[in-house]
């Protein structure tokens, strides 16, 4: 008979749902699309060699590269932030929305390629 | 419109019916629907139904890459349910094939093989992701139902607003 | 009994003006009920009348053969005697029953399970015919029970009329003839622990699997009605007949309400019970019901 008891409980209580626009907090952490930050990318192209999924398309000619990221494709498992050694990769903290059109949200950057800052005091 | 017009798309609006069907997904994005009826989500409040028959169903939802085995239901299920109807493909795999996209069994992504609607990304997408996908496809079933019911053809959001319809039997 | 009198019961209240409405009310009521006992929100207010023209406007596929006419026939045929039932509830005092009413209600209650049944050996689908077979087993199962707890009052009040039965006073056994038809309803009206027939996880959509738009709009609106008619049934058989019209209607309709409430109850609470548990629960039920009722009612007819 606690079934009873459980039901008029819950009868009585405020329901725990999110009324509908509302959503719950996206805890901190969250792996969501991939943000590109194009000042600190140099090129080296291992974001492109660590994906999973194929996600992230990295071209290279003589004097400029092209970054492409397909979220479409995308696994969201985050080894491309976790292995840009210039920390120019973060992951946004919020699901990405739903859309409309096949390829909607890809970028792409193309960006000439530079000389990698070496840090101060490296002995030649 | 007329009035019986105007009834007909705040039923579709405010009763999307869905039929889940899994083309070779890992069920990471099937566990995610399920929760979108539990308790916290409660798709029930936008009056949805989880159908267990395609016929009853007004929109599909498609998780997985689809596989070689898995086409021919696909479009047997697609066939069956009645129109005016709606596709929504969660997570990556139907939008791209994700991590398989070596595999050797799929054939290829959904939209190689029926038109689709609302695309949901995620890997898997949350629940309320689910949700918002969901409402956004029975809006584009109340809007554009005349054009979903011609006869044969089904034209998506997408191919809706940049002019071109395709007939997709 | 005059023509304007029956003409108004069977067309407006509690006929078809008023049970159809009321039909979208009672189903929204069992899910926001079911709904907030799990802790959540529910539908919107009157989502089955939003369900209902949703489904107007789909596209149904031709349906060649007699099968297929077949097919379209059940539904309509399922709402009109739903509603028919509804109408000879006797709820406002009037001179409008005829003696054998009791009968015609219960053959009317019959008819959207049979008619069920027949749906889905007409869909020629496997689903739906897995699904017929096990309606018309529990419908031979629970309507033992509940045609013997109906005929036992009757006997008892020594009348088939349901406005002599309504009007009657309450006895022990009548309390126990109102339990015996609570106990039937779950399984009349497709609701756990006795819901085999809408077992989605392992027969699809069971009879109705084939069906389609405004003909599956039809058969929701028969359990709708079904579920009026029922509860209203056990309402008359529980309420005291009161004299003011409006009185008798706003106390019929709380009291099915309660009805309703009862059952979502049971029905939030308990899991899906297999065919032979089914079976033999109401089994058992019958052996009770023979023991308690049918020789108390016999008993009261001899006057010991």
């Amino acid at each position: 008979m606690n079934i009873v008891g459980l039901l008029l409980n819950n009868f009585s209580n405020r329901p725990v749902t999110f009324r509908f626009p509302q959503r719950p907090p996206v805890a901190p952490g969250y792996r969501g699309l991939v943000i590109h930050e194009a000042e600190k990318c140099t090129g080296c192209g291992m974001c492109a060699f660590r994906c999973t999924s194929r996600a992230i398309d990295f071209r290279n000619t003589r004097t400029h590269f092209t970054w492409s990221y397909d979220p479409s494709q995308c696994t969201f498992c985050g080894r491309c932030v976790d292995g840009c050694a210039d920390h120019a990769l973060t992951q946004a903290a919020e699901c990405p929305a739903p859309y409309f059109n096949p390829g909607e949200l890809k970028i792409s950057a193309t960006l000439p390629r530079r000389e990698k800052k070496l840090p101060a005091g490296d002995a030649e | 419109m007329s009035l019986w017009k105007k009834l007909l798309c705040l039923g579709r609006r405010k009763s999307p019916w869905l039929f889940h069907m899994n083309s070779g997904s890992c069920n990471g994005c099937d566990i995610e629907l399920i929760a979108a009826l539990t308790p916290r989500y409660d798709a029930e409040q936008l009056g949805v139904k989880l159908e267990p028959s395609p016929r009853h169903a007004d929109i599909i939802c498609v998780s997985g890459p689809v596989t070689h085995t898995a086409v021919g239901a696909l479009k047997t299920v697609y066939g069956q349910v009645p129109n005016p109807k709606a596709v929504v493909a969660i997570g990556s795999c139907p939008a791209s094939t994700n991590v398989f996209i070596d595999s050797r069994v799929l054939a290829g992504p959904l939209d190689k093989h029926i038109p689709v609607d609302v695309y949901v990304p995620g890997c898997p997408p949350r629940p309320d992701a689910i949700l918002q996908g969901v409402a956004k496809a029975a809006q584009i079933l109340a809007e554009h139902a005349e054009a979903k019911n011609l006869a044969g053809v089904n034209v998506t959001h997408a191919q809706q607003a940049s002019g071109t319809a395709e007939v997709k039997a | 009994m005059n023509l304007s009198t029956i003409l108004s019961r069977f067309l407006v209240f509690p006929g078809l003006l008023f049970a159809v409405p009321a039909a979208w009310f009672y189903l929204w009521v069992e899910r926001k009920a079911m709904a907030r006992m799990q802790q959540r929100i529910g539908p919107p207010f009157m989502q089955p009348f939003f369900d209902f023209l949703k489904l107007m406007g789909k596209e149904v596929p031709a349906r060649p053969g007699f099968s297929g006419f077949l097919m379209r026939t059940w539904p309509i045929f399922s709402v009109a005697a739903a509603a028919g039932a509804c109408g000879l509830l006797p709820v406002i005092q009037s001179g409008a029953g005829f003696n054998g009413d009791l009968i015609l209600l219960l053959s009317l209650l019959e008819v959207p399970s049979m008619f069920l049944i027949a749906a889905g050996f007409s869909s020629r689908s496997l689903w739906g015919q897995i699904g017929s077979v096990r309606e018309a087993t529990m419908n031979v199962a629970y309507n033992i029970v509940f045609l013997m707890a109906v005929i036992g009052i009757a006997v008892s009040q020594q009348t088939f009329s349901l406005q002599a039965l309504a009007q009657s006073h309450g006895s022990m056994l009548r309390w126990v003839a109102v339990l015996a038809i609570l106990v039937c309803l779950p399984a009349k009206l497709h609701m756990n622990p006795f819901s085999l027939t809408n077992a989605e996880q392992e027969i699809y959509a069971g009879p109705t699997t084939e069906y389609v738009g405004a003909e599956l709009a039809m058969f929701e609106l028969a359990h709708g009605l079904e579920w009026v008619a029922a509860t209203g049934l056990v309402a008359v058989l529980m309420a005291p007949m009161i004299a003011n019209p409006f009185a008798a209607a706003a106390v019929f309709v709380a009291f099915s309400l309660l009805v309703v409430l009862v059952l979502t109850g049971i029905a939030a609470g308990t899991a899906r019970l297999a065919i032979d548990s089914s079976v033999r629960f109401y089994g058992q039920c019958a052996v009770i019901l023979i023991v308690i009722g049918v020789s108390s009612a016999l008993l009261m007819r001899i006057k010991l």
